[in-house]
């Protein structure tokens, strides 16, 4: 079983390759929206990218409101 | 559909529709790959009428107001349609808003009940807001986990009343529903709109694009949404149609639902019909270059035979292939909301889909 510091670094490394970034240039506070300049449905395509890779359904309720990588690791570690 | 010229709000034009359709499909909702309910408008009836007669056992009569804070789903519709059989004052409540702002809302509305979802609550309940809206007397919960702390809340799906509610007339110039918007100012405002302006809204939007049993309806707007709410719920329910509910707007999703369920008219913002016209951009680009020829071909064929009005039968016998990734039963996109550039619109009706543009 992952730690949540485990679930969280992965979360960040997927989404630095999913957008294309250099590796270690998300920090878990970062506000999503913010940092990596994406709407909404980009952000839903990234949520369908962590789902696969972690094998678990993170219903929309689950990411309401949610903008950093810390809390969207903690909702999936959570499902895990 | 109904003659609504005849009805006086939108409970007794829901309730005429709910047993005039009954052996019609008005709502499906599924979960990813899954279709969790179908309903007809007999049980759509079977599913609100207990929760009316609860809510009027517990005091909701004539110009109560209750308060939906809730994702698009079936239990949104029952619960507003028994709160209009009851009388009652609708507050559709934005289910984005942060815990606090909707308690603001929900003190500034006078709702003294509140219908929302167990994953809303859990924030609403722990938010210091709540001590302010001394109004909301009764909260019903939706999906709740069986070993929840409902937090004083009560469990939507076990608040039932025994016997037959009683209807509650009501008149066209009295208050249906409190609809919050920020406006340009920012600072959100309650809206008073009337029976008649949904009646009268109902009669010119259904004059456009009609609704009959058998149309599909898909919803991703946010209900609480004046769109939605008319062209997602009211709209179709007075003619016989259905809405189909999605429980998550993946977009592949999104995507797959258009044919599975023959989807007729969708809703979107300007945000999603652009993301859907670079999709479908991308899948016209990687054609073949002779492929590619003979569909920009028959795309101005389309364009000419259609250039003073749609012609659906043509469009869908030239453009075959896109029309049938859309289901083959899409009749038009209702897009509002944002600014939608025009050339998006255009792009869309060349391919023989008009998007009404609101």
């Amino acid at each position: 079983m992952r730690t949540l510091e485990q679930t969280t670094q992965e979360v960040l490394d997927l989404a630095a390759k999913h957008f294309q970034l250099p590796t270690g240039s998300l920090a878990p506070g970062d506000d999503f929206f913010k940092k990596l300049a994406i709407d909404s449905l980009q952000t839903l395509e990234m949520l369908s990218r962590l789902e696969n890779h972690f094998g678990i359904e993170l219903p929309d309720y689950e990411v309401q409101g949610v903008s950093d990588f810390k809390t969207l690791a903690e909702r999936i570690q959570s499902r895990l | 559909m109904l003659d609504l010229s005849k009805y006086q709000s939108i409970g007794e034009a829901l309730r005429d529709a709910l047993d005039q359709f009954s052996n019609e499909v008005c709502l499906i909702e599924a979960d990813r790959a899954r279709e969790k309910e179908r309903l007809t408008y007999r049980t759509f009836k079977e599913r609100a009428h207990p929760l009316a007669k609860a809510l009027q056992d517990g005091g909701f009569s004539a110009g109560s107001r209750a308060s939906i804070i809730m994702t698009n789903q079936s239990k949104w519709l029952i619960s507003a349609y028994a709160i209009f059989f009851t009388g009652g004052v609708l507050v559709p409540l934005d289910y984005k808003l942060t815990p606090d702002e909707q308690w603001q809302l929900l003190k500034h509305s006078g709702a003294t009940v509140l219908i929302t979802e167990y994953p809303i609550w859990r924030q609403l309940s722990a938010s210091a807001g709540r001590t302010a809206a001394t109004n909301v007397q009764t909260v019903l919960v939706t999906e709740a986990p069986a070993n929840a702390d409902l937090a004083g809340a009560k469990r939507w799906e076990e608040f039932r009343g025994a016997g037959e509610p009683v209807f509650i007339a009501r008149k066209r110039q009295d208050t249906a529903c409190i609809v919050y918007s920020s406006g340009t100012g920012g600072r959100p405002k309650g809206c008073m709109m009337t029976h008649e302006d949904y009646l009268e809204q109902c009669v010119a939007l259904t004059s456009l694009y009609p609704f009959w049993p058998g149309v599909r309806y898909l919803s991703i707007l946010p209900t609480n949404h004046a769109i939605d709410f008319m062209v997602g719920f009211f709209g179709p329910f007075t003619c016989g149609a259905a809405v189909v509910h999605l429980r998550t707007l993946r977009p592949e999703y999104v995507r797959e639902a258009f044919p599975k369920y023959k989807i007729t008219y969708v809703s979107l913002v300007p945000l999603v019909l652009k993301n859907l016209q670079k999709g479908l951009q991308a899948r016209f680009d990687a054609l073949p270059p002779g492929k590619r020829r003979v569909f920009e071909f028959l795309v101005g064929i389309n364009k000419a035979l259609t250039k003073s009005r749609p012609r659906l039968g043509i469009s869908r016998r030239l453009l075959k292939q896109v029309h049938e990734a859309f289901g083959g039963e899409l009749r038009a996109i209702i897009v509002g909301g944002a600014f939608s550039e025009p050339q998006t619109l255009q792009f869309f009706y060349d391919l023989g889909i008009p998007v009404a543009n609101g």
